[in-house]
């Protein structure tokens, strides 16, 4: 299924891009673990400087490369898709002896294999300087890497999923962002509104966000909330398992759609005008529902709640029309 | 050597027939001569090999030209007689097409007789002074 | 070698292509004529899978393209602007091309590019356009494609590298029996080069016939008419080629001996029957009705 002669042209046509991400990526983690353990031992020598213990300690859920890692997913599905539409050159890979969903796999096979390659090679070094300098704690060594790697994957299969529904770059980020955060929009939203004109207590708001919204929304993911040992999840390999899921999901929608897709609108927002209309139906009422909280929100009044949500229907009109409906 | 022009009338393989045979009756192109390949003729006038070739396959219909084996193709010895013969048609056809004019403008053909006697002697005496 | 079966396709809500059919084979120039926008390159992008039809197939060597991508090994399309080669010089093309297509005669390409004086150096787009479509045209046959798609080939280039553009052309034909699918505006470069034409007429693609036959079957006509018969005739579906005066050049079919007792019966002044060339018949088939 994947090819590799495509493969090679593939890695061709982003060389410069992936080799700096990369080199970037790799050292990232070793080099700040080495910059922590550095200002430690400055710390130790200077009379004025405290430390927590005699020995050096370095936390993984605060690293900034396993905590940034997903961007690598958005960068990479929109260079592979959203830029190649942009620039015109979705032709001359479409017009190659290949079908469509071996360009499919070979373009996510790349995509997904940089990933690996990147963490793999981070945990690698990472761990040859745990055993060199023999910190006292390293927590969240190995699920931090597990946990970053199945993050950035399933960002990668989100916007690569929403690069083949949409014409360009912008578009593609636009949808993959919302995708992310659609539960919010989808159910958070309507409850938030509910709530407020039932003048309930409040307490099931929380409970639904907490057990029922943010598991199901991809964001949520890329903060460290879940993955805190006292965050309240449904079973025990919740962090893991719920985005492994969502991207063997994202990964066959993406498929269905690139196989079908009507190339003849690249540039345009959507490729399949038939999603046209009623996804800026969507943004109007998610425009009216969501400035109609701020309303109501600022002022705990109807007139706030009613000012509110005509401002936000305004402004989800006018922004999905000129979005979705003019031509580039 | 041959010029085509493809705004004429005249299908392009019509004229290189036409102009290989005139090339052979001036002389340009003798018996024996080895004729351009097909591709070397089509890359020179810019034209499509078919329409050399479907030209070519005239010719040698014609008996003007001939294809040797893994040699090439010549100009045949029997061109000039064949083109010859060619021409007496044709012109055959030309004195046909005169008569019939000429019954039309109201010339019988014993008035045409009468003038072939006269352009006939009149030339065959500008020939004896030479 | 191509077969396109009742190929039909709509974009933007215009139906550009109805029910479209046609096959050309080995060592065939076919000649795609219609006007800007008629659908011509809409087709050859068809073919080469990158559009996907709504209706009808298209086979290669009677193996349907779409479920055999691998036989687009042996079709090459150039397109008339190339925007993915932009970044590279003629050595990554070559690269490129190397990996994708496994035929790839790099000794071949390397010949050309060296008769033709291409800078191997330069990147594509810095290249002039005459030297681009030359270097996409010797990059396309070094695939050794059995087909070659070719969109406004000699278009918008100098004489002198249109002349080699069109000899490499005429080469590979002769020497590959490759088969060649063809658009441009240069009539003249058809006429020359095309065994067969066809028109694409409002999306239908009509008259395709091969090119000797077009100059035997239609026949101008040099007529005078003391009156107006512009209106007249046109109403009556003859195409006018021009109108000078009392002098007027209608266009028709050989056969077609409605159209000439019709105009016999008009009792003109002069009657000059003379043959046509492609451009003529272009511009009745396209602009006869414009002709006011």
């Amino acid at each position: 299924m994947v090819k590799r002669q495509l493969l090679y042209k593939e890695w061709k046509q982003s060389e410069l891009t992936f080799i700096l991400v990369m080199l970037v990526a790799v050292f990232a983690t070793p080099f700040a673990f080495l910059m922590e353990y550095s200002s430690f031992q400055t710390c130790l020598k200077d009379a004025e400087c405290i430390v927590d213990s005699p020995r050096f300690s370095y936390f993984f859920n605060t690293d900034v490369f396993l905590s940034l890692s997903w961007l690598m997913g958005v960068f990479f599905a929109v260079i592979q898709l959203g830029f190649e539409r942009n620039k015109g050159h979705m032709d001359f890979t479409l017009s190659l002896p290949f079908n469509r969903s071996t360009i499919y796999h070979t373009k996510f096979f790349l995509g997904a294999g940089i990933i690996a390659i990147v963490h793999a090679v981070s945990y690698v070094l990472t761990y040859l300087l745990i055993l060199g300098l023999n910190p006292l704690e390293t927590s969240g060594f190995h699920s931090g890497y597990v946990i970053s790697f199945v993050t950035s994957l399933m960002f990668y299969s989100l916007f690569f999923a929403a690069g083949t529904l949409t014409g360009s770059s912008i578009s593609q980020a636009i949808v993959g962002f919302s995708t992310a955060i659609l539960p919010f929009l989808v159910i958070g939203l309507p409850i938030v509104h509910l709530d407020f004109i039932l003048k309930t207590s409040g307490d099931w708001l929380d409970k639904s966000f907490v057990h029922l919204i943010s598991p199901m929304s991809p964001i949520i993911y890329i903060t460290t909330e879940p993955f805190q040992s006292d965050y309240p999840h449904w079973f025990s390999g919740e962090k893991i398992i719920i985005p492994i899921v969502m991207m063997v999901l994202f990964y066959v929608i993406g498929l269905i759609s690139f196989i079908k897709h009507p190339i003849e609108r690249n540039g345009r927002f959507f490729l399949y005008q038939k999603i046209d209309r009623p996804i800026q139906i969507m943004v109007i009422v998610f425009g009216v529902l969501g400035f109609g909280w701020v309303g109501f929100s600022s002022d705990n009044s109807i007139f706030g709640y009613i000012a509110g949500m005509l401002i936000g229907g305004a402004v989800g009109a006018l922004t999905s029309y000129f979005l979705i409906y003019r031509k580039r | 050597m041959i010029q085509i022009d493809p705004r004429s009338a005249a299908p392009i393989y019509e004229q290189i027939i036409e102009q290989l045979k005139i090339l052979c009756l001036k002389g340009v192109m003798k018996p024996g001569d080895k004729l351009p390949s097909v591709r070397e003729l089509a890359t020179i006038i810019i034209a499509n090999p078919n329409t050399v070739s479907k030209a070519y396959k005239e010719l040698e219909r014609e008996g003007i030209i001939e294809t040797l084996r893994g040699r090439g193709t010549y100009v045949t010895v029997e061109a000039q007689l064949k083109l010859n013969e060619g021409k007496v048609l044709e012109m055959k056809e030309q004195l046909r097409q005169l008569i019939i004019e000429a019954h039309y403008a109201g010339i019988d053909i014993q008035q045409l007789k009468e003038w072939i006697e006269e352009i006939g002697s009149s030339l065959e005496g500008g020939k004896k002074v030479d | 070698m191509i077969e396109v079966r009742n190929v039909s396709k709509t974009l933007n809500g215009r139906e550009v292509l109805s029910n479209v059919s046609f096959k050309i084979g080995e060592g065939e120039i076919f000649g795609l004529l219609g006007r800007n926008g008629s659908g011509k390159t809409t087709l050859l992008r068809l073919i080469q899978q990158i559009l996907l039809p709504d209706e009808g197939e298209i086979y290669f060597k009677d193996v349907l393209v779409k479920d055999h991508p691998l036989v687009k090994q042996n079709i090459v399309y150039m397109p008339v602007v190339n925007p993915y080669f932009d970044r590279y010089n003629y050595g990554q093309l070559v690269q490129l091309l190397k990996h994708i297509y496994p035929k790839f005669d790099v000794t071949y390409a390397n010949e050309l590019v060296n008769r033709y004086e291409i800078p191997e150096k330069v990147k594509y787009r810095e290249l002039s356009t005459g030297l681009k479509k030359q270097l996409s045209l010797i990059l396309s046959f070094a695939i050794k494609p059995a087909v070659i798609l070719l969109d406004e080939p000699t278009d918008g280039i100098d004489a002198v590298t249109r002349n080699d553009v069109l000899q490499l052309m005429i080469d590979e034909v002769a020497e590959r029996e490759t088969s060649i699918l063809i658009t441009s505006h240069r009539l003249e470069d058809i006429e020359r080069m095309c065994n067969r034409i066809g028109f694409l007429e409002g999306n239908q693609l009509t008259s395709v016939m091969d090119l000797d036959e077009l100059k035997n079957d239609y026949l101008k006509i040099q007529m005078a008419f003391e009156e107006d018969m512009n209106l007249s005739i046109r109403k009556n579906g003859v195409a006018i080629l021009d109108q000078a005066g009392i002098f007027y050049t209608a266009l028709v079919l050989k056969t077609d001996v409605e159209a000439k007792e019709y105009l016999k019966s008009l009792q003109p002044k002069v009657w000059h029957e003379l043959p046509v060339n492609l451009e003529e018949v272009f511009i009745a088939k396209f602009g006869g009705k414009r002709r006011w």
